[in-house]
């Protein structure tokens, strides 16, 4: 044989033992877990028949596309993504441009002291958030009296709790979002901008014909659409903040899929709620690679 | 002659072959009637009979060697719940135990939160622990789920009446699927009141006294002091002021029925304490209120004796503890729902237990809610027995003023 076959053999040979970990991972990590939680979909598994469960067909997803609660959740989902993901996306790119200026001093200090929410850990700082939003105790009324505002009960009614969990999730996200666009920006070649003012291009003209459009080709498309399926499935503010109160009202697909299975033990119908959200997430996923052209981008 | 044609003669000796006929049959009823075969006393694979079980056997050391001497060494799983001060009380009842019951191993795993989840996945795997220690009410759930040891079919009817008899009925479920005792409790806990004797002197009797006291309070420490903080946030809180009003949960074939006018009643008078009357600080939680009460921040709060070790420690002889008051609208008492935790042994089906294991786990219950056992978790961290010997040593306790720490 000759030595390049000879060569090729071997790195195949060598490939080929790196096969079986590659199927287990793919198999025991990914594929069995989603192929199990499919399957009792369309089970009754459920707390009461853990060890003899039946198949019921479509049954459960028929139970839950007809109910108003699946709805009521849908509608909460799009309001915590969309709501959290424009103001996420417009403070990061804003504290990106400003930490992108040139004669800044402490850039490297500031973009730290930026870094610390998304640094400390989320669920501490939730509690922490708990306690600021208290009515008679939480640092947010305190500061809103400073103002003559009367103290707001902000986790007890549906309009003050979407604020407050959006804010907090505002402060929790923020720094990965600057981060992202700040490290897009610092890619754009500073001669650019140099030429640019040679021309007599002003800070606004600049900004729109330099700055924006690779940050609209990747960046923001590549956040926007990371950040949509994130934050659809962020479970811990709500499930910490309003536990998807009062009643159900701020309650998402993902906390309550987590609550149907560990509080209620409807491991089936919670499998069903999954695999909804999943193909939902999925399809909107799909929506926005093409409309943004994430792909393309990346490719 | 009579109009059936008989003499009365006749009839004369049919009444006697009658009575004849009669008595025969009872004696022959009563000499070959053999009562249907009697319950098992022992369990299949047991060698302990079922009679054997009992509080008093468990902590007899006669008992313990004939224990070992018939089931041999063998070792049982115990998932722990409890906190860091109850835990000083069980690892001193545990080491007795291992004293005790040389031939029984206890391997333990600390730190286990109630978390009947947890339970589950393991049980599902057939691995869950031999024997756990939960709520009754998240215990009733893996027993309706067939998770759990039956113990009416393991223990004697006399080891239930060990037990306060509310505490004992807390473990107890009669539904079409599961029917019987599923744990043994090892506390008995409510909501009652703690008040701060440095603002409340003699604790109210009624709704209408206690907020005449709040007002006082009020007026009094104008800073600093708060009436109440009262964490009414889930059922469980509430559910003793629903009660005071005139409500209850269930209604006919066990619906709940919670769209009440007592509902309603009793909304607004937390509403009116809270809103109104600025009694009651907002938007509190168990923490929250635990936090301002040991500060000496609130005078009242409403809270279970889980958290008495804590109060004690941080008010010591300002601590007072009464039951809820009545509610004057209705002249009925707030009744708090009343709960235990305890012991549960796991199915044979979710932990793989050997009959051994089922009979080493039988006598630890037994023993971990026996009135030793209970009396250190009084005695450690304040619990309220529920072993009625247990119990009552508690309650005299209380009565003398003989109330102590032990960090």
């Amino acid at each position: 044989m000759d030595p390049p076959l000879q060569k090729l053999d071997r790195v195949f040979i060598q490939y080929l033992y790196l096969l079986p970990p590659i199927i287990a991972i793919a198999l025991f990590l990914f594929l069995y877990p989603v192929a199990y939680a499919v399957y009792i979909s369309f089970t009754n598994f459920d707390l009461y028949h853990l060890f003899y469960y039946t198949f019921v067909g479509l049954r459960i997803y028929q139970e839950i596309l007809t109910s108003n609660t699946f709805y009521t959740l849908l509608l909460n989902t799009v309001i915590w993504t969309v709501g959290s993901l424009v103001p996420m996306v417009v403070t990061g790119f804003i504290l990106a441009l400003i930490l992108n200026q040139r004669d800044i001093k402490g850039r490297n200090v500031f973009f730290t002291l930026l870094l610390v929410p998304w640094a400390f850990p989320a669920y501490i700082s939730l509690v922490i958030w708990y306690g600021m939003w208290n009515y008679e105790y939480g640092i947010v009324n305190k500061f809103l009296g400073l103002f003559g505002i009367p103290p707001i009960n902000w986790l007890t009614f549906t309009n003050t709790a979407w604020a407050a969990l959006i804010l907090t999730n505002l402060w929790l996200s923020f720094p990965y979002y600057t981060a992202v666009f700040l490290s897009s920006l610092q890619s754009i070649p500073s001669e650019l901008y140099d030429i640019a003012v040679v021309d007599g291009a002003n800070a606004w003209h600049r900004f729109r014909y330099i700055t924006l459009p690779p940050l609209m080709r990747s960046a923001i498309a590549f956040v926007s659409v990371g950040g949509f399926v994130f934050t659809w499935n962020n479970f811990y503010p709500i499930y910490i903040l309003t536990g998807g109160g009062p009643g159900i009202s701020t309650d998402i697909l993902i906390v309550y899929t987590y609550q149907e299975a560990f509080s209620y033990g409807y491991y089936n119908i919670a499998a069903a709620y999954s695999v909804i959200s999943t193909i939902i997430l999925t399809i909107m996923a799909i929506l926005m690679l093409r409309v943004g052209r994430v792909l393309e981008v990346i490719t | 002659m009579n109009k059936l044609g008989l003499s009365t003669g006749g009839a004369i000796i049919g009444i006697v072959v009658a009575v004849i006929v009669i008595i025969a049959a009872v004696v022959a009823v009563f000499y070959l009637y053999k009562p249907s075969a009697p319950k098992p006393t022992t369990p299949p694979g047991f060698v302990i009979p079922i009679s054997d079980f009992t509080p008093q056997n468990v902590y007899s050391p006669s008992f313990a060697q004939t224990f070992c001497s018939k089931v041999g060494n063998v070792t049982i799983t115990v998932w722990d719940t409890y906190s860091v001060s109850e835990n000083q009380a069980f690892n001193a009842s545990l080491a007795s135990f291992e004293q005790l019951y040389p031939c029984i191993h206890v391997e333990v795993t600390y730190g286990v939160g109630i978390a009947t989840s947890n339970f589950i996945s393991a049980a599902k795997a057939g691995q869950a622990p031999i024997v756990y220690r939960d709520t009754s009410d998240d215990a009733g759930k893996l027993f309706a789920a067939g998770l759990l040891l039956n113990l009416s079919e393991y223990l004697p009817p006399s080891v239930f009446e060990q037990y306060l008899p509310t505490a004992a009925q807390n473990f107890y479920l009669n539904t079409p699927s599961a029917h019987g005792y599923y744990g043994l409790p090892d506390n008995i806990n409510y909501i009652v009141m703690f008040y701060n004797k440095q603002y409340i002197t003699s604790p109210p009797n009624t709704t209408d006294q206690l907020i005449n006291m709040c007002l006082q309070v009020n007026s009094t420490y104008t800073c600093g002091a708060l009436p109440m903080a009262s964490a009414l946030s889930g059922g469980y809180r509430f559910a003793a002021w629903f009660a005071g009003f005139g409500g209850q949960i269930f209604g006919p074939n066990n619906m709940p029925q919670l769209n009440s006018s007592a509902m309603a009643n009793a909304l607004e008078f937390w509403y009116n304490l809270t809103y109104d009357l600025h009694i009651n600080a907002p938007d509190m939680n168990p923490s929250l209120e635990g936090q301002l009460f040991t500060s000496g921040q609130a005078a009242i709060i409403f809270d279970g004796p889980w958290d008495l070790g804590t109060y004690f420690k941080a008010l010591g002889c300002n601590l007072g503890a009464a039951p809820l008051p009545v509610v004057s609208q209705t002249g009925l008492h707030a009744s708090p729902l009343i709960g235990s935790t305890g012991w549960v042994i796991a199915a044979p089906q979710a932990s793989g237990a050997t009959p051994q294991q089922l009979e080493a786990a039988l006598v630890f219950i037994l023993y971990m809610t026996g009135p030793q056992a209970e009396l250190n978790l009084w005695n450690y961290a304040h619990d309220i027995p529920a072993n009625l010997q247990a119990y009552n040593t508690a309650v005299s306790q209380l009565k003398a003023g003989q109330l102590t720490h032990r960090a």
